[in-house]
């Protein structure tokens, strides 16, 4: 893949003044590499939420919190929402903040529909935006109640997606594909040309992601279509072939990709479920190794993304240790599934 | 007609509005990043003001010109010294190194002041050299007033 990586001009975007400056000292919060080092150390779950305590801003997410799988991930998951929550309601902040509440948005919306499908309800509500009264009124028929544009067609689509193939991975998929082709136009009305050549990376690194995941678990080419939506950057076709081609030809694509770091031996793909971890591990670093050049820059929204993005890798890796540590899983098996951090 | 009070009294308006301005863009754009530090972490209020109020400078540079000029001209002692077109246009232009340098100085110090700000709140014990950044920006600014005070006293009325 081509990126523009031309370093940037001085002259930065001043509206990201105070978001930079928030930024900046919530960046202290962030792990690193010693502070996951120290958290593996832990003999057991209890030491390691101590550790945790112990980082600033972090002090206070674990308290009262029962040492339990469920539990620990509602806490991280609910600090992490609660950042991006800040910076969302602070104009510039919410041009950028948008990427990283459709996750959240959009597995509320899975999860709303797959329950609706099944005929039960909804009890438990996770963070989001949406509305869920509305959405639930516009299920039940209320086609009136107003929704944004993006929610009526993914609803549709994916309800008529379901109508045909009769199975819930359509839903997904097509949800997906919706949650996808946003980040897409995203990357488009993206000033910064980092935060562009950035997301446009995501959106391609998900279609990899996507084709091997469905490569091992068989998934057929007919139901993958679902996710995928017209753009330049991942022919439909070549998307098609690599769900069936051999092994030897799927490496050979990455490489024309230009993404062959990714395949954890060069030039061999697997469709192995570890080699899979491996290469998703690679996924993350090279999308954190991308955004952390410009996390120096003054000014501008990249350090803000860079934030975000750097506390969501934080996310995965503090439950990877803690969950590991849950489990009692050896330190070097747990430390071989973590991320890079944003700070070395 | 114009005569040469009026260029002179634009020199001095020009020193006390541009450096000005220059301090009011510097001081905002230090504020609004100390803003979003202190939201954080209240307790570097102090550093957080000192770098804020470094970009201050350029505008009580452009006053200071500014007065020496109303001075120069006897407008304080309510007798005005009678000056020519010729000796007007040299205060206006004696005036210009402080505004052009106090603008543009004040808005690169206020850039250099956030940034600084964002490395206190990354970095604390870093202080002593953060502030170091922004006072570099300083040094021309304080040049510039040197130069208008010296062209202000090498003219004569």
């Amino acid at each position: 893949m081509i990126t523009d990586l031309r370093k940037p001009s001085g002259s930065g975007d001043t509206r990201y003044a105070y978001l930079v400056g928030r930024v900046r000292a919530l960046e202290r919060g962030l792990l690193t590499q010693r502070t996951l080092e120290n958290l593996l150390r832990s003999e057991n779950l209890e030491q390691a939420l101590r550790g945790v305590a112990e980082i600033p801003y972090w002090g206070d997410v674990f308290q009262n919190v029962p040492p339990r799988i469920y539990d620990i991930d509602k806490a991280l998951v609910s600090h992490y929402w609660q950042t991006i929550q800040e910076i969302n309601s602070h104009s510039p902040g919410d041009e950028i903040a948008r990427f990283f509440i459709w996750p959240f948005d959009f597995s509320e919306m899975k999860l709303i529909l797959k329950y609706r499908l099944a005929g039960k309800t909804l009890e438990e509500t996770y963070p989001t935006t949406l509305n869920l009264v509305r959405v639930n009124r516009f299920l039940g028929g209320e086609t009136r109640e107003y929704l944004p544009d993006l929610w009526i067609k993914a609803i549709n689509d994916s309800l008529e997606a379901y109508e045909n193939y009769r199975v819930i991975q359509a839903v997904e998929m097509v949800l997906d594909r919706h949650y996808l082709e946003q980040v897409y136009l995203l990357a488009q009305e993206m000033e910064s040309r980092v935060l562009k050549n950035w997301l446009l990376a995501f959106v391609l690194l998900a279609y990899f992601r996507a084709v091997f995941r469905a490569r091992y678990q068989e998934r057929k080419g007919e139901l993958m279509r679902l996710l995928y939506f017209p753009q330049p950057l991942f022919p439909e076709e070549k998307f098609i072939e690599m769900l069936s081609a051999p092994a030897e030809k799927v490496a050979e694509e990455v490489d024309n990709f230009g993404f062959d770091f990714l395949l954890p031996e060069k030039g061999i793909f697997r469709d192995d479920p570890s080699y899979l971890a491996e290469i998703e591990r690679n996924m993350d670093n090279y999308l954190l190794d991308f955004i952390r050049s410009y996390r120096w820059k003054a000014f501008g929204p990249e350090p803000v993304f860079g934030f975000l993005w750097a506390q969501s890798i934080d996310v995965k890796n503090l439950r990877l240790v803690l969950e590991g540590k849950y489990f009692g899983l050896e330190s070097e098996k747990i430390k071989s599934k973590l991320r890079e951090c944003y700070y070395e | 007609m114009i005569d040469g009070l009026a260029f002179a009294l634009l020199g001095s308006a020009l020193a006390i509005g541009l450096a000005g301005i220059g301090s009011a863009m510097g001081v905002g754009i230090a504020g609004e990043a100390g803003a979003g530090v202190l939201t954080e972490d209240p307790n570097k209020f102090g550093q957080i003001l000192l770098m804020q109020a470094l970009p201050g400078t350029q505008g009580i540079y452009g006053l200071l010109a500014g007065f020496w000029v109303l001075i120069k001209l006897g407008l304080f002692g309510g007798t005005p010294v009678e000056i020519n077109v010729a000796q007007g246009l040299q205060i206006l232009f004696a005036c210009l190194p402080v505004a052009i340098v106090g603008l543009v100085s004040g808005v690169y110090q206020g850039r250099t002041s956030a940034a600084s700000i964002g490395m206190i709140a990354r970095r604390p014990e870093e202080t002593g050299r953060a502030i170091i950044l922004p006072a570099m920006v300083e040094t021309y600014a304080v040049l510039a007033l040197l130069a208008t005070i010296l062209l202000l006293n090498s003219i004569q009325v």
